[in-house]
C-alpha cells in the first residue's frame, strides 16, 4: 500500500513542471489558471460570441485581449502591493473599504458559481463525441453533477499551487491544439473575402450585440482573480511577472485567430453547434480523414480543459470564500476548515449545490450573461482600486507598478487602469441594460450578499466600513487539550491585544468545545494606574477613559470571534498594574492570567548615552514580573515577535509601534501605550 | 532556448506573414482584418522568441 502510494507521488512528482517552463512562462502555476479559463471560455462562450459579434467575432475577440492586458497590469499592481490571499476583495478592501471588498468578492463570488456549472454542462456536449446520449435529457445532467461533484472532491481533499503547474502542461498542448485548428482553419475553411471584409460571410452585428459579446468575451479573464489569490503563495520574480504577461500576450493571438476562422465559418453550419463551437469548427472540414481526428482531439481536450477550469473556478470560490470569512465579512461557519486537509468544505459543498441547481435549466446563454455581470463588476472595482490606492498609498512600495502613468502633482495617474475602468463601465452597463436575465439575477444576488453582509456586521456588532479579522485558527476545528474556562486578560491599547485575545480566545474556546457546559469566559481587564500623589479614586482623564473603552471594545470583537467565548470587560484602579492584576485574578477564582510581556525598562537614557545593556537584571519588566512571582494561577505570557528590535532594549518592541503586523489592524483607541 | 518554443512562435510568424500576404494580394488595405492579425501574429511569435532568447 505504502510502495503503491510512493509510486503514486514518484509519478506525480515527475509531472511537475520542470525549470524550463517555470522560467518560459514566469510561473506556471499561474499561468495554467489564467489561460485554462481562456481556454475554456473558447470551449463554451465562443458560440454565443459568434451569435451576437457574427462576422466582428474577430475583433471582438481582439478588443477582449485588449482588455484583458489591462486587467492584468491592475492586478498585478494591485496583487503585488498587499500580497494577501483574495485577489479582487483585498484590492478593493485597501483601495476603498470593506464593503466594497466585500462587493468586489460578492460578485467574484457568483463568477466562479456560474463558471463551475458552465464547465460541468459545456464538457456533456463534447464528449458527446464518444457517446451521443450525454448530449441531452437525464445523462447530460448526470455528466455535469458528476463533474462538479469530482472537482468539489478534489478540492476539498485540498492540493497546493503544484497542481496547477501540472494543469500547465495540458493547458499548453491545448494552446498547440488551437494554433494548429487556426492553421487548418485559415489554409481550408476561411473565406478569403474575410481577410479584406470580415463582415462578407456573417454579417454585421447591431452595436447592442457587438457590445453584448464584447461582455461575454471579456467575462473569460476572471481567471485571474483565482491567480491572484495565490498571491504571497507563488513565488515569482518581477522578470518572472513581466516574462508571464509576455506568455499571456503571445497566448491571446491563436484565441484571437480561432475567433476569424469562426466568424466565417460556424454561421454557415447550423446551429448544431451553438453549444459546442469549437467541436462545429472542426466538423467544418470536408476531409473525413482530417475532420475525425480533429473532433475526437477537440472532445478530449475540451473535456481536460473544462475540468480544469471547472476545478480552478473551484479552488477559486473556495480561497475567495476563506478570504470573505476570515475577515468576517461572511459568517466564519461557512468558511470552517476540515480538521485534515485544511479546506473550507463547508463552502466548497454549498458552492457544489448551488452549481448544481445552476446546470438544472440548461440554459447556455442564461449563465453566459450572469457570468458576465460578475465579472464586468468586479473588474470595475479592480481597475478603480487601482487608481484610487495611487492616490492613497503614493509612497508604498510597488514591486510591481502599471506603465504609461500621467502625474498630477504628486501622483500618477495609471493610464492603462483609467482605460480598463472605462472598457468594464460600459461592458457592465450593457449587461445591466441589454439582458434581463443577467440584471435581475445578479443584481438579486447582489442585493442579497449586501444585505446578508450589513445584516451579520450588525448583529455581530461590527463595523461595515472597516476590517474585522478572525485568526486563521478560529476557523479549524483541531482537537486540542482543553485548558482553561476563565482567563483574565489586562489590556494595554496596543497591536499586541489582538495576540493576546487570540491566544487567550483559542485557549478558552477549547476549553468550552471539549466540556460542552456553558460558556469559557475571559475577562478583558484595564488598569488606571494612579500615581501616588493622586487619591486613588481621583477622576481619570476623558482621553484615558476613551482609550480604556475602545482597547476594552477590541478586545471583547477579537475575543467573541471563537465560538462559545464570552468575553466581560472591566477597568480597575490602582497604584500598581501588577498588584491590580493579580488581586482581580485572585478575587474572580480565574484559572490563567494571559499577559503581554512588556518591556524590561522604560528608561533607556543610561543605554543611549553608553551605558551597558548587562545591568539590567531580567528580561521582562516589573509588573510582569511581579504577575508571574505572585499570581494564584498560571500566567501565559505573550511577546512581539523575537527580532534584533526587540532584543534590543533601547528600541521599543514592536508592538508599541505604530506599525502593525499585517492582519492586524490597529487598536481602536490609538497606537500610544497606557503608562506602567 | 525551448525547441518547442522556438518551432510553436515560428509558426505563429509564418501564419502572419501569409495572412499579411494573402490580404495584400486581395487588395486589403493597411485597417484589413488579414493585415491587422497578421500583425498580430508575427508580433506574437516573435515576442515570444524575444523573450526566450533574453532568458
Amino acid at each position: 500500500m505504502s510502495a503503491a502510494r510512493d509510486g503514486g507521488r514518484r509519478r506525480l512528482q515527475r509531472l511537475e513542471a520542470p525549470p524550463a517552463l517555470k522560467r518560459g512562462f514566469g510561473s506556471p502555476a499561474l499561468f495554467g489558471i489564467v489561460q485554462g479559463f481562456l481556454s475554456a471560455s473558447l470551449y463554451f462562450a465562443l458560440g454565443v460570441v459568434v451569435v451576437n459579434a457574427l462576422g466582428l467575432t474577430w475583433l471582438v475577440l481582439l478588443v477582449a485581449t485588449l482588455f484583458g492586458a489591462l486587467l492584468v497590469l491592475s492586478y498585478m499592481e494591485g496583487a503585488s502591493l498587499h500580497q494577501e490571499r483574495g485577489g479582487a476583495t483585498v484590492i478593493a478592501r485597501y483601495g476603498f473599504n470593506e464593503l466594497w471588498s466585500f462587493v468586489a468578492g460578492w460578485a467574484i463570488l457568483l463568477d466562479y458559481l456560474i463558471l463551475i456549472a458552465l464547465c460541468a454542462f459545456a464538457t456533456t456536449d463534447y464528449v458527446a463525441v464518444f457517446w451521443g446520449e450525454l448530449s441531452e435529457g437525464a445523462p447530460e445532467l448526470a455528466l455535469a453533477f458528476a463533474v462538479i461533484g469530482y472537482v468539489a472532491w478534489v478540492n476539498m481533499r485540498g492540493a497546493g499551487s503544484r497542481r496547477w503547474e501540472r494543469a500547465a502542461f495540458v493547458v499548453f498542448a491545448d494552446l498547440a491544439l488551437q494554433l494548429l485548428l487556426v492553421v487548418l482553419g485559415l489554409a481550408m475553411l476561411l473565406e478569403p473575402d474575410v481577410l479584406t471584409d470580415p463582415t462578407a460571410i456573417a454579417g454585421t452585428p447591431g452595436t447592442e450585440d457587438f457590445v453584448f459579446a464584447f461582455t461575454i468575451a471579456i467575462a473569460a479573464f476572471s481567471g485571474l482573480d483565482a491567480s491572484s489569490a495565490l498571491a504571497g503563495e507563488v513565488a515569482v520574480s518581477r522578470r518572472g511577472l513581466k516574462r508571464l504577461f509576455v506568455a499571456r500576450a503571445a497566448a491571446a493571438v491563436p484565441y484571437v485567430g480561432i475567433g476569424l476562422v469562426a466568424s466565417s465559418t460556424l454561421p454557415q453550419t447550423g446551429a448544431s453547434w451553438y453549444e459546442a463551437p469549437v467541436l462545429g469548427l472542426a466538423s467544418s472540414f470536408e476531409q473525413e480523414w482530417l475532420r475525425e481526428p480533429l473532433r475526437y482531439a477537440i472532445a478530449l481536450f475540451a473535456l481536460t480543459i473544462l475540468v480544469i477550469a471547472c476545478n480552478a473556478a473551484m479552488f477559486g470560490l473556495s480561497r475567495l470564500g476563506y478570504s470573505l470569512a476570515l475577515n468576517r465579512q461572511i459568517p466564519s461557519l461557512v468558511g470552517q476548515l476540515h480538521p485534515r486537509h485544511n479546506t473550507p468544505v463547508v463552502l466548497i459543498g454549498i458552492g457544489a449545490l448551488l452549481a448544481v441547481a445552476l446546470v438544472i435549466p440548461t440554459d447556455l446563454e442564461f449563465l453566459v450573461a450572469i457570468y458576465a455581470f460578475g465579472a464586468t463588476l468586479a473588474f470595475l472595482i479592480v481597475h478603480l482600486a487601482v487608481i484610487r490606492l495611487r492616490f492613497r498609498e503614493p509612497a508604498r512600495d510597488r514591486p510591481y507598478k502599471i506603465p504609461f502613468n500621467l502625474r498630477i502633482g504628486r501622483v500618477e495617474l495609471p493610464l492603462t487602469a483609467v482605460l480598463g475602468a472605462a472598457m468594464a463601465a460600459v461592458a457592465f452597463a450593457s449587461v445591466l441594460l441589454l439582458h434581463d436575465a443577467a440584471r435581475w439575477v445578479g443584481a438579486g444576488w447582489m442585493a442579497f450578499g449586501v444585505v446578508l453582509y450589513v445584516t451579520y456586521r450588525v448583529v455581530e456588532d461590527k463595523p461595515i466600513f472597516k476590517r474585522v479579522t478572525v485568526p486563521a485558527q478560529a476557523l479549524t476545528r483541531r482537537e486540542v487539550e482543553a485548558e482553561f474556562g476563565s482567563i483574565l486578560v489586562p489590556v494595554l491599547g496596543t497591536p499586541m491585544d489582538d495576540d493576546i485575545m487570540q491566544t487567550a480566545g483559542r485557549l478558552a474556546g477549547e476549553e468550552n468545545e471539549d466540556d460542552g457546559e456553558g460558556g469559557a469566559v475571559i475577562e478583558a481587564l484595564w488598569v488606571f494606574e494612579v500615581p501616588m500623589a493622586l487619591p486613588l479614586d481621583s477622576r481619570a482623564s476623558d482621553e484615558d477613559l476613551q482609550r480604556a473603552r475602545n482597547a476594552l471594545a477590541r478586545a471583547k470583537a477579537v475575543g467573541e470571534e471563537y465560538e462559545g467565548v464570552e468575553v466581560a470587560t472591566a477597568t480597575v484602579r490602582a497604584r500598581r498594574a501588577g498588584e491590580a492584576i493579580v488581586h482581580e485574578a485572585k478575587r474572580r477564582g480565574v484559572e490563567a492570567i494571559v499577559l503581554a510581556a512588556e518591556e524590561p525598562t522604560g528608561i533607556r537614557g543610561g543605554l543611549r548615552l553608553g551605558g551597558k545593556q548587562g545591568l539590567h537584571d531580567t528580561f521582562v519588566g516589573h509588573t510582569t514580573r511581579y504577575v508571574l512571582q505572585n499570581a494564584p494561577c498560571r500566567v501565559i505570557l505573550t511577546a512581539p515577535p523575537s527580532g534584533k528590535a526587540a532584543a534590543d532594549p533601547t528600541v521599543p518592541v514592536p508592538g508599541a509601534s505604530p506599525e502593525h503586523p499585517v492582519g492586524h489592524p490597529p487598536a481602536v483607541g490609538g497606537p500610544a501605550p497606557p503608562a506602567r | 532556448m525551448n525547441p518547442i518554443t522556438v518551432a510553436l512562435s515560428g509558426l505563429m510568424v509564418l501564419l502572419g506573414l501569409a495572412m499579411i500576404v494573402r490580404t495584400i494580394a486581395a487588395g486589403g488595405g493597411a485597417a484589413a482584418a488579414g493585415i491587422v492579425l497578421g500583425v498580430l501574429f508575427v508580433a506574437a511569435g516573435a515576442g515570444r522568441l524575444w523573450v526566450e532568447r533574453r532568458r
